[in-house]
């Protein structure tokens, strides 16, 4: 049988993170815990394939990020269609650029918006954002998790950023830490 | 020789240069771009005050003791079968 207590050294490090992108990927504590639990079992019935010395946080996340799509994701239906404006992406930048250029406007919204807001994102831009700028997974990392060329983790992030940047700043106009573009 | 980028290519990559996701060349040729443009300066400052709220936002967060001890517990239980 394999050892339980090594599992646990090599697994029980990378917890907050898995707590924490799972918190991410299913918006709900109940939903999260269930998720981490789900991964951790299959990871511990798994554990013999795992290559000793290789990353243990990708070979997780990989697991929660499968666990995740074939248990929840069918459950509920992509809400939110936010749009980017394609034509112009940098267009946010350049609207908050006369008020606020460095963008202070950011740190005056809440850590509890701000983690709304990432679960507000439409899903495959949300993954890619929150293993790479909220975990900070180099982008191979964030690649292998999610079974894509590196080049496609790159433009969702790009577009993920954008349409975060969004969100934040409308969402600082209706507490009027900003002033409404006329 | 270093390539140029025009403030376009250079904010395109920004966020990628910032966390070291980019080559050398490109480095280089974002770098000289940045020394010579004053907006694109500021607009490196905005990119990196948004990525110090996510990464405090999300560095708040962990995985709540009761829940540990829940985990820990159904691992046992399953390791012990």
């Amino acid at each position: 049988m394999a050892d339980v207590a090594v599992f646990e050294t090599e697994v029980l490090p990378q917890l907050d993170t898995l707590y924490r992108v799972g918190r991410r990927l299913t918006g709900e504590t109940a939903d999260a815990e269930d998720l981490v639990q789900e991964t951790l079992l299959r990871a511990w019935r798994g554990w013999a394939g795992f290559t000793r010395g290789s990353n243990v946080r990708a070979w997780l996340l990989t697991i929660l990020r499968n666990t995740f799509v074939s248990r929840w994701r069918s459950r509920k239906r992509e809400g939110t269609s936010i749009s980017l404006d394609d034509a112009d992406p940098h267009a946010l930048y350049l609207a908050v650029g006369s008020q606020d250029p460095e963008g202070h406007f950011l740190e005056q919204v809440v850590d509890t918006h701000v983690l709304a807001a990432v679960e507000g994102l439409p899903e495959e831009f949300r993954e890619a954002l929150v293993l790479s700028d909220l975990e900070g997974l180099p982008y191979a990392e964030v690649a292998e998790v999610l079974g894509v060329p590196v080049g496609t983790v790159k433009s969702r992030l790009f577009r993920a950023r954008r349409l975060l940047q969004r969100q934040l700043h409308d969402h600082a106009v209706e507490l009027g830490i900003l002033k409404a573009k006329p | 020789m270093t390539t140029l980028f025009d403030c376009r290519r250079t904010l395109d990559v920004l966020q990628d240069w910032l966390r070291r996701e980019v080559t050398p060349e490109t480095a280089a040729a974002i770098e000289a771009h940045l020394a010579l443009c004053a907006p694109c300066r500021v607009h490196q400052e905005f990119e990196q005050r948004f990525q110090m709220v996510l990464e405090r936002a999300s560095a708040q967060e962990r995985c709540p003791p009761e829940f540990r001890e829940r985990l820990l517990a159904a691992l046992r239980r399953e390791a012990g079968r």
